[in-house]
């Protein structure tokens, strides 16, 4: 009889066995009455898109600072169209003294005037702060949805209207409100694990289609004389912030502010850092980044590429990266031996009278890496980058979209004016 | 050899258990299908409508489905154009047929074969489903020529992707269609063609029974309004068929019936017994559960004590395979030691043999009875709120006996097939093997059904 | 060799062919480690383009994706995401199940991704299996514990099982990680739980601000916006809400069933039914059917309304057959109309059981109100209400226990509080709250 217990616990035995390792069946079912509230990541107002410095080079003592948040804006999209949110914080950051933490800070809150919903409300009060204390504020133009709400609004010439609500506040000018978006890139062949569009096997030479044609953005841009953020060695870092309430259940209605997203080197987030590991990123600030550093010296990206293209991009070590996007580049953009994600730009060095979109892989060392004006191919470059154009090894890689869809302003806001409406064009080939 | 394994498939496809499955498409929906067919040089269109578990319990309680009412709606809803204009598209036949569904559900089938205008030279042809617009469900639309027509071009495509609403895909990288118009170029011939064709009831019964979950006709008997002396009989009559049929579906251990008595060495008496057995527990069975659904119903549910009943007789199953393998190993020592002439008592395996043997009989009569049909339990209680205590617990004994009858044949099959593995000489090992190799396969399917029981009883 | 080994290895064998049989296998991650970081990478390219704010859009191109590569296991994960937020836009149940054969899938490839176990976890909790949920939260977060997402998961499935302290505080750290709509909203139900109404409200307004550009999640905060208004007797603010979240996502189920509640409270009881009848075309889910079958009762169509009350045993015999467990629904449904009352207890014990959250509490203690036992009621509803939460129907529920119990006076101050936060808290029962309130 023992044995048979024996037998029997055995068996047992191997059943948990099996059953540990198996599932339970598939079956359908529907949303039911507990509560369920959303659970998806997307939070497009508070969104970074892309952030841009330059010396203007229609004012060369200026330094032009270009912040755009929520992607992929359909000019048709209603009734709810896009705002800046009424209860985020976007801001802007200097870095004067290279130890990541900011020495300016420009920060704006925005404000819809009740209105009817129908009529497409997008015309926002905003008012701005500099370090805390009250600095400016103003209006947005309204978004450029149709002549017909244009008519309503009394608007002639759209562009026009929408250059009026430029503010100038002690030497800065600012503007904040829906623009084109100015990135260009072959997002579609990006998804497609790099894959780069033909002609061309390693895609430099055009044939790709610029995805975000077609699609605005919402924008707040600075230009702000030199002489207020010069250092003695002429290099500064910016970086651009959204921050939103933190709350809890019980206690204080509104208990302080927390940062939800970030950018300052473009393609970072997407590139360099590890999915699970994007939430931190985005609610770090700067001066924290040391943690992220490994990250740069073993580009995952240079890994795809070899996998894909053999190209020999060296995968260790990358230390040119590192100062690159890190620190800065020697003798050009160098701000310390603090690792930050800043954009980082040299003022010293005169905008180019005939900029190349390659920028300093170019020989143009008034573009990106040096600052990012909004014409810089910053995928090529990082794509050229990783495979190791500063280490001597150079590779022609690119997504074949080499420009934006739309000419952008001789002047600022300088990114161009938004698509429109009713006219409803979006992504067509670059 | 050949046998061997016509009876191994045999077993292993009665061991393979058929879920209820669902609508595939979820239980509310309303599934269309629209196709254009350009036979020879007449449009027709074929129509089908699947309506769901809810959707057919909602148009029965509002008065039933009449498939040419229904044909007659859908078809004014179905808007046709040819070159610009709109065309008249009429019924002309219709099939009607009610899949069962899950829960004891029915399910709806319609399919209308429609006649449309006869089409003179290159046509341009549009249609747009308007028949249930905001409901949710499969729409698909499909255009074909035949018999001459050729299709120009065409938005939508020439085969159904879902076989007229007969196989849904179960592609994850595929979204429920959502398509109910389509333009098409067509080219017609000069002579008409034959309307398409619809599915054949016959078909239909065929292709979805594999659905049928429960036995409705037996359920129906208990609440017929009148239970006159000469319907007794035949009601009777009837759950003995519908328990004979019911031991057909999956499920009562048919195959480890069949795999123990053709390892054991069964005779017909075996058979019989194992028949008995599962009688009388299936029926104490039902009782049992309709006691305990009655009297403790205030803390536990019938559905809540299913899953430990499969668990219980699963484990009953493991217990007699392992007893089994373990008189066989002795069983083949034994014999190798005799061949080795190395001991010299007696043994008394005869009387050992039937003792064992008659519990083991027992186990597996219990283990294939002891799940009552759900349909009896409902049988049962239903028979209790009628007030037909009698009429249900006759009813019951008939339909258990009816699963019995099933189950013996099958073992008087077996035991007859082992009977013909004895004439045959397969070689030593492959006979010696095979009551071992049995007792595996019981062994093995009590631990399968062992595992699929746990689940649901956590 | 021994019996028992032998015996054992034979048992071995056949569970082996048992596992085989019973397709209990998992399959080993077939990728090639620099295969992972390629479509690793190529996730980090996609997670940074959040292009278009259409579901069905993301759906396409990672379906596409997969068709060219279908070992790429973050878009397996992206895609069984995906379609979970289109079965809440949609309502279509298969939605649910190409979820979980996805994230299947990605699991198969890499079982040590957080967001799947993230995404399963949430599957869970759509069919209320409450503690699968909470255990497949835990294991998401061990897996990464930087991700806000994780912590909405393990709180909802807290709420569900009645720890609301453990609950509150992963929705605080939910919120000081990442605020977004989805913290917002959790909070929002917290404080709502505990009866801060107004704190509540504002919370919910922040999440409405969050909202913009994603359209079902806006309409779903909208609503809750003016359930909290309804709640609280305030049912022209609430119909505000209603439609406007109708206006942003047209044909939402979930908005047309709250508007026909407001319409019957505000009287206009066509309006109501017409409102009730298209969220039960839409998505027939057992409350909605019931309230349907409730308008009609009060309407005085008595047919209509024993029609929709018979489709529920429907619903449920085939929710259940589907593995969603809906005893509490069932239970509440019975006992609010009288129907096979001992079974309905049953059933509540069950459900409260599965779910030992202030509703099912509540639920078991109306449950054993109407069948008599109203002292063993007082004890769940007073675990009912022991949050605070400012609830007419649990209210009314203790109001039932106390005139039960013969304490006259005690239920009618209950029946007064119930009337005067929401005279219109339930068309079958708030008539009978007047009158015994008086």
């Amino acid at each position: 009889m023992r044995k048979l217990a024996l037998v029997f616990l055995v068996a047992a035995g191997a059943t948990l066995l099996a059953l540990f390792v198996g599932r339970l069946a598939p079956s359908s079912s529907s949303a039911s009455s507990h509560r369920e509230a959303p659970l998806i990541s997307e939070d497009p107002t508070a969104d970074n898109t892309d952030l841009y410095a330059f010396r203007s080079p229609d004012k060369p003592n200026t330094l032009t600072i270009v912040s755009n948040w929520i992607p992929g804006e359909d000019p048709a999209a209603g009734p709810n169209y896009y705002t800046f949110s009424q209860t985020a914080k976007y801001n802007i950051f200097v870095d004067r003294n290279g130890d990541g933490r900011p020495d300016l800070t420009y920060s704006f809150r925005f404000k819809t005037p009740t209105g009817p919903y129908f009529l497409g409300n997008t015309v926002q009060n905003w008012t701005a702060t500099l370090n805390g204390k009250p600095w400016a504020s103003g209006k947005t133009p309204m978004d450029n949805i149709g002549p017909r709400q244009q008519a309503l609004a009394k608007v002639r010439n759209y562009e026009t209207s929408a250059e009026a609500t430029i503010v100038h506040e002690n030497g800065v000018a600012i503007f904040a409100g829906q623009r084109d978006d100015p990135f260009f890139a072959d997002v579609g062949a990006i998804f497609d694990l790099v894959a780069i569009r033909k002609p061309g096997t390693t895609g430099n030479k055009g044939g790709g289609r610029d995805f975000l044609s077609g699609y605005n953005v919402h924008t707040i841009a600075l230009q702000i004389p030199i002489s207020q953020v010069d250092t003695p060695s002429h290099t500064i870092g910016v970086w651009s912030s959204t921050d939103r309430q933190d709350v809890v259940v019980n206690g204080v209605v509104h208990k302080g502010w927390t940062q939800v997203s970030r950018l300052g080197e473009p393609l970072v987030n997407e590139v360099v850092i590890p999915t699970g590991l994007k939430d931190l990123w985005n609610r770090t600030s700067p001066a924290n980044d040391a943690q992220f550093e490994k990250y740069y010296e073993t580009p995952i990206l240079a890994a795809v590429l070899n996998k894909l293209y053999k190209v020999g991009a060296p995968t260790t070590n990358r230390s040119d990266l590192v100062a690159v996007l890190g620190t800065g580049i020697p003798k050009v953009t160098y701000t310390g031996k603090t690792f930050a994600d800043e954009l980082r730009i040299n003022l010293a060095i005169p905008p180019a009278a005939h900029p190349n979109r390659m920028g300093v892989l170019a020989g143009d060392n008034a573009g990106f890496p040096n600052g990012r004006r909004l014409g810089d191919d910053v995928v090529d470059i990082e794509e050229q980058a990783v495979a190791g154009f500063l280490m001597g090894h150079k590779v022609p890689l690119g997504d074949g979209v080499n420009g934006n869809d739309v000419p952008y302003l001789t002047h600022f806001p300088y990114v161009a004016p938004p698509h429109q409406g009713y006219a409803n064009s979006k992504a067509t080939t670059a | 050899m050949r046998r061997l394994l016509v009876l191994a498939a045999a077993a292993l496809a009665l061991a393979a258990p058929v879920a209820a499955t669902a609508h595939p498409l979820g239980n509310f929906t309303i599934n269309r299908y629209t196709e254009l067919d350009v036979q020879g040089d007449r449009l027709y269109a074929v129509y089908v409508l699947d309506l769901a578990e809810i959707p057919t319990f909602q148009a029965r309680a509002a008065g039933g489905v009449n498939g040419a009412a229904y044909a007659r709606r859908i078809a004014a809803h179905l808007h046709l154009t040819v070159g610009g204009r709109p065309a008249v598209l009429r019924p002309v036949r219709h099939e009607l047929a009610f899949p069962p569904g899950q829960g004891g559900l029915e399910t709806t089938r319609l399919e209308i074969l429609l006649a449309g205008p006869k089409l003179e030279g290159r046509s341009s042809v549009a249609v747009r489903d308007g028949n249930y617009a905001d409901r949710i469900g499969w729409r698909e639309v499909v255009v074909r020529g035949a018999d001459g027509a050729r299709l120009v071009r065409s938005s939508a495509p020439a085969r159904s992707i879902s076989d007229r609403l007969l196989a849904y895909p179960k592609n994850l990288l595929q979204s429920p269609l959502e398509v109910s118009s389509a333009q098409a170029v067509v080219d017609p011939a000069t002579a008409g063609g034959p309307p398409p064709a619809l599915i054949s009831p016959q078909l239909l019964a065929d292709r979805v029974g594999v659905r049928a979950v429960a036995d409705p006709g037996f359920a129906r008997l208990i609440a017929r309004s009148s239970v006159g002396g000469w319907f007794l009989p035949i009601a009777l009559a009837i759950a003995f068929f519908w328990g004979a049929a019911h031991a057909l579906s999956p499920g009562h251990g048919k195959s480890i019936i069949t795999a123990y008595l053709v390892g054991a060495r069964g005779t017909p008496r075996h058979a019989l017994l194992l028949g008995a057995t599962v009688t009388a527990t299936h029926t104490i069975g039902v009782f049992a559960l309709g006691l305990v659904t009655l009297s403790l119903s205030q803390f536990i549910l019938p559905e809540e004590l299913y899953p430990w009943l499969n668990l219980v007789s699963a484990l009953l199953v493991v217990g007699v395979g392992v007893s089994v393998l373990r008189w066989r190993l002795r069983e083949w020592r034994h014999a190798r030691a005799h061949a080795r002439g190395h001991h010299h008592h007696h043994h008394d395996h005869r009387d050992h043999d039937h003792s064992l043997g008659a519990r083991r009989l027992l186990g597996i009569g219990i283990s294939g009875g002891i799940i009552p049909c759900p349909t009896a339990l409902v049988v049962l209680l239903a028979a209790i709120s009628l007030h037909r205590v009698g009429y249900g617990l006759v009813l019951i004994v008939a339909f258990s006996l009816g699963l019995a009858a099933t189950m013996t044949g099958l073992g008087l099959v077996a035991v007859g097939a082992r009977r013909v593995f004895a004439r045959v000489d397969l070689g030593g090992h492959a006979v010696r093997l095979l009551p071992a190799a049995s007792a595996l396969v019981v062994l093995a399917l009590g631990i399968a059904m062992t595992v699929r029981a746990f689940p649901h009883v956590t | 060799m021994p019996n028992k080994l032998l015996i054992g290895l034979a048992v071995l064998l056949a569970a082996g062919f048992a596992a085989f049989l019973g397709g209990v296998f998992v399959e080993p991650p077939a990728q090639a480690p620099s295969a992972l970081a390629a479509s690793q990478s190529a996730e980090d390219f996609k997670a940074g383009f959040a292009l278009d704010a259409s579901t069905a859009r993301l759906v396409e191109s990672l379906q596409a994706t997969l068709e060219a590569n279908p070992k790429d296991e973050q878009s397996w994960a992206l895609l069984g995401l995906a379609y979970q937020q289109r079965a809440r836009e949609t309502g279509d149940p298969s939605y649910y199940t190409k979820s979980g054969g996805a994230l299947d899938r990605a699991l198969r490839l890499d079982p040590s991704d957080s967001l799947v176990y993230s995404g399963l976890g949430s599957l869970a909790l759509s069919r209320h299996r409450f503690a699968l949920a909470l255990k497949l939260g835990r294991q998401a977060h061990a897996l990464s514990p930087t991700i806000a997402r994780n912590y909405g998961v393990i709180g909802d499935a807290e709420i569900e099982l009645g720890r609301y302290r453990s609950a509150f505080r992963d929705f605080d750290t939910m919120t000081r990680l990442q605020p977004s709509l989805s913290a917002y909203a959790r909070v929002s139900y917290g404080r709502e739980l505990i009866g801060h109404t107004a704190a509540a409200i504002t919370a919910m307004k922040l999440a409405l601000d969050a909202a913009t550009d994603t359209a079902e999640p806006a309409a779903w905060t909208r609503v809750q916006l003016g359930k909290l208004y309804f709640n609280h007797g305030r049912y022209r603010a609430a119909e505000r809400e209603f439609l406007l979240a109708n206006e942003t996502f047209p044909n939402y189920a979930y908005a047309l069933d709250a508007l026909a509640t407001t319409e019957a409270a505000l009287g206009r009881l066509r309006r109501a039914v017409g409102y009730e009848r298209r969220a039960v075309d839409l998505i027939p889910l057992p409350q909605y059917v019931a309230t349907l079958g409730d308008l009609y009762r009060v309407a005085g169509r008595p047919l209509l309304a024993r029609r929709q009350y018979a489709l529920i045993g429907a619903i449920e015999r085939l929710l259940r057959a589907n593995g969603v467990r809906v005893d509490l629904e069932i239970a509440q449904f019975d006992v609010d109309h009288g129907l096979r009352l001992t079974h309905a207890l049953a059933l509540a014990r069950i459900g409260q059981r599965q779910r030992p959250s202030i509703d099912g509490d509540d639920v078991l203690a109306w449950a054993l109100t109407r069948n008599g036992r109203c002292g063993a009621a007082l004890h769940y509803s007073q675990l009912a209400l022991r949050l605070g939460t400012q609830d007419a129907v649990k209210f009314f529920h203790r109001g039932m226990i106390d005139r039960c119990l013969g304490r006259h006076a005690a239920g009618r101050a209950w029946f007064r509080r119930a009337l005067a936060l929401n005279p219109r808290f339930s068309l079958l029962w708030a008539p009978v709250a007047r009158r015994y309130a008086a």
